[in-house]
Parts: C-alpha cells; structure tokens; sequence
C-alpha cells in the first residue's frame, strides 16, 4: 500500500550571519535511504526521538515535501509523480491544532475539507454528521474550533482527515499535549479505525502509544531504521529485561553492573534482573543487609527503545 | 469546481467572524476619500473632475484589498497554520489564490456599492452609465487579481521580505495614476504605468465618465490581466516545488 525505496531527504539551512552577510550553508540529513513497505490494513507506528525523521518521512509519503532522493509509492501511485492522484487517497492529520479553521464550526470545516475532497455539498454533510458521531462530536457540529479543547480539536482534525473515506491515514503525532482523558478519546477513535481496517501510518514518541496501538512498529533514529516488528517483538528481541527494584537498609556489596540509587529517605535501591534475582538476594542476605521491599517492574518497549537509540530522548531538538 | 467553491464560501463566512469589519468596510473608504471630493468642490472644480477622481480612489480599494488577499499570497493561511493541511489536499496554490481573488471581488462590490452610496449622501452623484461602469470595476477587478497572482508567486518564492505591502500598494497606486492621470507622470514612470493592468481599468472608466469609448483599453487590461495570470500560473508552480523541495510550505 505504501512503499519507500531508498527516500533520503537532506535540509539545507543558512545560519544567520548579520544583517547583510550570508551565513554558513549546512546541510541536515533527515532520512538516509530509508526502505520501506507496508501492507493494507496495517496500523504502523512510526517511534524516535525528536528530530529522527519521523515527520520528514510522513510529510514525504503525504507528498508534502519531496525527497533528496529515493522513490515513494502510495496504493500503486507514484508519489513524486503525481501528487494530486495520491492526495485522493490518503487522510492527513498533522501535528499541532492548528490544522482546522478556528473560526469556522466544526460542520464548516468537514464541509470545507469534503468540498477540496471533491465531495457534493449533500454527500460531504452526510459524511461529516457520521463522523462527528464517530468521534463523539455530533453534539459540537455548530460550535466554533476555537471554543473546541485540544482534544476535540485533535478528534475533529481525525474526522476531517477522513471525509472523503481514505483507505490509508496518516497521523503526526495525534496525541501531543493531550490529557490522559484526550489522550484516551483519541485513541478510542483511532482503535475503532484500526477495527475497521484502515491502513494507518502514525509518527508518536509517546511509548504507551506505540506499546497499544499499532499492530506494527518501526523505530527510526537518524534517519534509519532501526527495529520493525510488533512491539512485543522489539521489546524482546532488544534485550530489554524485567526488573526487580530492592529497597535495602544499608549499601551492599554488588557487582558494577547493577545500578544503585540513593533514595530522600536515606535507604538505598538496587536494580536487578530478574534471572539474577536469587543470586543477589543470597548475597545480600549472606552479607546481612536489611531488605526493606521488592518491586517488579515489566520493562517494555521504553527502555528497548533506549537500548536501541542507545540514549534517551532529547525532547529540546526539534525536527526541521 | 467544487474545491473552488468551498473555499470561496469559506473566505466568505470568514467575513462573519467579524461581523463589525463589514460596518468597517461599509463607512471607512468613504469617510477617507469623500473628504478630498468635498474639498474639490469647494475649491470650485467641476463635476468632471471630482467625478475622475473619486473613480480613481474607488478603484484603489480594489487594488488594496486584492493586494493584501491575493498578493501577499498565503500569508493569512500561513498565520491560521492551515497551509500545509490544505495542500495535503488535490488542490493547487493557484486554486487557493483564485478562490481567495473570487472572495475579495465579492468583497470589493460591497464597498464599491457602499461607497458609492457614501457619495450620494455627500451630494456627491457619479454620473456614470451605472451597467458599463460596473462591466468595467468587474473586469478591473479580474486585471488587478492576475497581476496579484504573479505578485504571490514572487512572494513565495523569495518571502515577504522581497516586497512590502505599503510600498507595493503606494507605488501601484501612484503609477496606476489613482489620484492622477498617468500621462502626468515622468516618461519613465509612464512606461511602467502601462504595464499595469489598473491604469487601463482607471483611464477605461474615466473615459466612459467623460462621455467617451473605451476603446483599446478594455483588451490592454485583459490581455495584461491574462498574461500576468499566465505568468503566475507558472510561477506558482515552480515556487510550490521549490517549497515541497525545501520544506518550508508552511512558512512565509
């Protein structure tokens, strides 16, 4: 449905240098030879840090921007080719709320979409009152944007994006900003989508996101990608370990390799994985320090994305 | 066509977001210009004059408002963040600044109408043959908004920066000969007045005003009008590549 062959997008920015001189020229790689496929009906989650070249890749497949090199094709259409062809087929939702007409009534703006969608005035109001039921806005159809939260906003932006029934939507981060209720309408739309069957391409760096919604991961770092399978499979296949967090009264003697952690209170906690949880209670127990409690803790697709990017996030760069 | 028409009726319900803007629209042109008619009167020049004058400031406002809603290209847009959503769309920059051009015309009709009104009040009557005059505002119109197409395009090729709005809508004006006949200009200013499709909407109607034929100056304003048009419909679409290529269709 869509594929990527070899895309490789490269930025070129000017530093300031005063009012009348030009600045250096740099060059920013933000997709190296990316390859890519995804089949109909997948729900694909697109994870890395800020600025890995998440939004450069959905901005190319939505033919918003064109790549350095590399080919794209959406349901058979080549991209670079013909954009308007493959407009038709896709839904998009980028980031941020500011993606709708604020003045303008929720009924406004599906009207407005659906009329560029090339929908008649009575097939785009029909469409627009059963998503507006879709996304739980049909009480909201003459309420302008502005008085809208960002949740509905962003629930809005979802049904704009789908007026002309799009097979395949792609999303830029839906959830950004969001409070966990937002966060949960959203995704409750989003999960209806995926039951139905639509094909989905949705960047996040949100790790509970990309841990529930998407059938398929890939994780992108550089402009590479880095892991592709299904959450669970990238989780395991990254080494990533449960762990056990002991409380301990006093400092024990533990090899290097575990992580030991001054707690406010003065007591002391160590990670451990859980295989080597017998060893290191007989040793602490050998050596009489004090336990005070054990935790389990399920490590999931966060720390296997630190594993894999092998550092976290830095949330201050921002993709170009 | 639908594309088109949706976003029409959108810059048209923008309207209703501010709905004191059209009061605004309705009795600010006129309190600007009616001032100077009134003023000419008094100084005893003739009904001809203030007549040519007042069709001269009438059609500045065209060239105002189509500058700042078709030439500035898609600036308001921009500030909305609506851009790129839109053009995720099957729809061109051009469509955008078409439809944005069709809006503005809609608007100019009101405060043509409301200004013309203006000038009754003040004892002011244009008399002009009202059908013709406004076959001549409407084609104006449609010579101004393909000169501002082109006048977009630049702008999206190399930012606002390039241009300002009030020198562009000054020098456009003085060289379109708003408040003056353009033959009254330096030879060299006179040769670029020529090239602007408002000077041969303004002499047009002028013409008419003084009992005359509009002669040549109706193919000069649309022929100019359609190559202006013509040369912003290839420029729109290298500057739209160029900003796919670089990454920066939402910024202005």
């Amino acid at each position: 449905m869509i594929t990527c062959r070899g895309v490789a997008k490269t930025y070129v920015v000017r530093e300031r240098a005063g009012l009348f001189r030009r600045g250096v020229r740099r060059e920013i790689d933000a997709l190296r030879g990316l390859d890519l496929e995804i089949a109909r009906g997948a729900f694909v989650g697109l994870l890395g840090r800020n600025g890995a070249g998440k939004t450069t890749l959905l901005k190319i497949v939505a033919t918003l921007l064109l790549p350095t090199a590399g080919e794209v094709e959406v349901d058979g259409i080549d991209a670079l080719r013909e954009p308007t062809k493959v407009r038709r087929k896709l839904g998009v939702v980028l980031a941020g709320e500011r993606t709708l007409y604020w003045k303008l009534t929720a009924m406004e703006n599906l009207l407005l979409f659906g009329g560029l969608q090339d929908l008649s005035r009575r097939e785009a109001r029909a469409r627009a009152e059963e998503l507006l039921e879709l996304v739980g806005l049909s009480g909201f159809s003459d309420v302008s944007v502005e008085k809208f939260s960002s949740g509905m906003r962003r629930r809005l932006a979802i049904a704009r994006a789908l007026m002309h029934r799009p097979p395949i939507l792609i999303l830029d981060e839906p959830t950004t900003g969001l409070d966990p209720h937002g966060v949960e309408e959203v995704w409750e739309v989003l999960r209806s989508l995926r039951e139905q069957g639509t094909t989905v391409l949705m960047a996040t760096h949100n790790m509970l996101e990309a841990e529930r919604l998407p059938t398929r991961l890939l994780i992108i770092e550089e402009g590479k990608l880095l892991a592709d399978g299904t959450p669970q499979e990238i989780t395991a296949r990254s080494g990533a370990q449960r762990m056990a967090v002991l409380t301990l009264g006093s400092r024990p003697e533990v090899d290097e390799g575990l992580l030991v952690r001054e707690l406010d209170d003065g007591s002391l906690s160590l990670a451990v994985p859980v295989d080597r949880l017998p060893a290191v209670l007989g040793q602490l127990q050998a050596d009489g320090v004090h336990l005070a409690n054990v935790e389990i803790v399920e490590s999931g697709l966060w720390e296997a994305f630190l594993r894999l990017t092998g550092r976290p996030f830095d949330t201050n760069e921002e993709e170009p | 066509m639908r594309p088109l028409l949706a976003l029409v009726s959108k810059e048209l319900l923008d309207l209703r977001a501010y709905p004191l803007d059209l009061l605004s629209y309705a009795i600010s042109p006129a309190l600007v210009v009616t001032p100077y008619l009134l003023l000419a009167r008094l100084f005893g020049f003739d009904a001809g004059l203030v007549d040519s004058v007042a069709v001269g400031l009438l059609l500045w406002y065209w060239l105002s408002t189509l500058l700042g809603g078709v030439g500035l290209g898609l600036e308001e847009e921009m500030e909305e963040g609506v851009v790129e959503t839109l053009l995720a769309h099957p729809i061109s920059v051009l469509t955008l600044l078409v439809a944005k051009a069709l809006g503005t015309v809609l608007l100019n009709l009101y405060i043509t109408g409301a200004m013309v009104a203006w000038f009754f009040a003040f004892g002011i009557p244009l008399l002009l043959p009202w059908p013709a005059f406004i076959g001549l505002v409407l084609l104006t119109g449609a010579g101004i908004s393909g000169f501002m197409l082109a006048l977009a395009a630049l702008m999206l090729l190399y930012k606002r920066t390039f241009f300002t709005y009030d020198l562009i809508q000054a020098s456009l004006g003085a060289l379109s000969g708003v408040a003056m006949p353009a033959r009254l200009l330096p030879r060299p200013l006179w040769i670029i007045s020529r090239a602007l499709p408002l000077s041969y909407g303004i002499e047009s109607v002028r013409r008419v005003l003084a009992g005359g034929g509009v002669g040549a100056d109706i193919g000069l304003l649309v022929g100019l009008g359609l190559v202006y048009f013509l040369v912003g419909r290839k420029l729109l679409t290298v500057a739209e590549r160029r900003m796919r290529a670089a990454g920066t269709t939402g910024e202005f």
